[in-house]
């Protein structure tokens, strides 16, 4: 009995100590905890609200930007936000850009290799494959800046495989921002995956896998 | 008394297992986010007590950036409401380059008395320098509240 006890003991011990240290992890949330405050927060969101009229842009576009990084990604000016906190990120600082470019390109062609090889593995549905081909070609080639053009379209039975070619990565984000990039106008209402394949002087290959609504993109990012 | 002492372990176990998942978690108020395009700046009003926003115009796009520390797959939590259908929201991801591009299926923004959490599809990471977001296109007195997601 005494052994239970003492169990239990341990068992809440370890319960109270992981609580407080989410609690000591955890950052303040947006509510404010007095008039004061209140009144302080109101002023900055006024003074961010300005600054961010000012600076007000097209993020999704921007976000295709070669040179964009998080840091650029328009913040509060206020206080330091605890969210907004610097944190290190995973991979090791000892990594130069051109290895951690270089690491973030394998993963990516990783990621394109399984989408591939799901795409390979499924079966085919006549009922949705031909029509949704037919209709994802029809809006794609409406989409496709001039100088791009589509290579194939292939539909199975949940995911499509849409290969282009651009003259260049320009051309290749502008074909995403119209096809995909805004929410409201977006020509496939799924899940997407977009990205170049080869890269030579004169033009690049891009693949775009499309999951049918309702259904998920493989996971492949592990 | 071995199963007590078995089950207490056991109890201990997962509540450090539940209480480390929660703790690397992160969430931001919409408020934090952008007006995707510059003259629809006017059309969002903030709620300060909570830090949602609400659309004022006939439709506007806003984003809420979605910082990531780590690769995989990555979903967005996020909490909206709406007064009528038509309003949308999905998780938009990008690389530095422009080179890998990925969205998640829209999820349309419950018409609803009070803030619904939903969750996007996950989209893949292949870097921390990756730029994920919530990207919603809202109607006429849609709200959106606030965005949670493990970084």
């Amino acid at each position: 009995m005494n052994r239970g006890i003492i169990g239990g003991t341990i068992a809440l011990a370890v319960c109270a100590s992981s609580a407080l240290c989410w609690y000591a992890s955890q950052k303040p949330g947006p509510a404010p905890s007095s008039k004061s405050d209140e009144a302080a927060i109101r002023e900055l969101r006024r003074e961010v609200g300005a600054l961010k009229e000012a600076r007000a842009t097209d993020l999704l576009v921007a976000a295709q930007l070669a040179n964009v990084t998080r840091a650029q990604v328009p913040s509060p000016s206020g206080p330091p936000d605890p969210v907004r906190e610097p944190i290190e990120p995973a991979q090791s600082p000892a990594l130069t850009d051109a290895e951690q470019e270089q690491a973030a390109a394998k993963a990516e062609a990783g990621i394109l290799s399984g989408l591939e090889r799901a795409f390979a593995s499924e079966g085919r549905d006549g009922r949705w494959s031909g029509p949704t081909a037919n209709e994802l070609s029809r809006a794609v080639r409406e989409a496709l800046p001039a100088g791009s053009n589509v290579s194939s379209v292939d539909c199975k039975s949940r995911i499509c495989r849409l290969e282009t070619r651009h003259e260049n990565v320009e051309a290749f984000r502008e074909f995403n921002t119209a096809a995909f990039a805004r929410t409201g106008q977006t020509l496939w209402r799924g899940a997407v995956y977009s990205a170049v394949r080869e890269q030579s002087g004169s033009s690049i290959v891009a693949l775009t896998y499309l999951a049918k609504e309702g259904e998920v993109l493989p996971d492949t990012a592990d | 008394m071995k199963k007590k002492l078995v089950f207490s372990a056991l109890l201990a176990f997962t509540a450090s297992v539940v209480v480390a998942g929660i703790a690397s978690a992160r969430s931001v108020a919409a408020v934090d986010g952008n007006p995707v395009v510059g003259a629809q700046s006017n059309c969002f009003n903030i709620d300060n007590s909570s830090g949602a926003v609400i659309n004022t115009c006939a439709s506007a796009e806003y984003i809420v950036p979605a910082d990531v520390d780590t690769v995989g797959a990555k979903s967005i939590q996020f909490t909206s409401r709406a007064t009528a259908a038509g309003a949308l929201c999905r998780a938009v991801k990008n690389n530095r380059q422009g080179t890998a591009f990925a969205v998640s299926a829209v999820l349309p923004v419950p018409v609803a008395a009070v803030p619904v959490i939903q969750a996007t599809g996950a989209l893949p990471v292949a870097t921390p320098s990756d730029v994920l977001m919530l990207d919603c296109s809202l109607n006429a007195g849609a709200r959106l509240h606030s965005l949670f997601w493990t970084p």
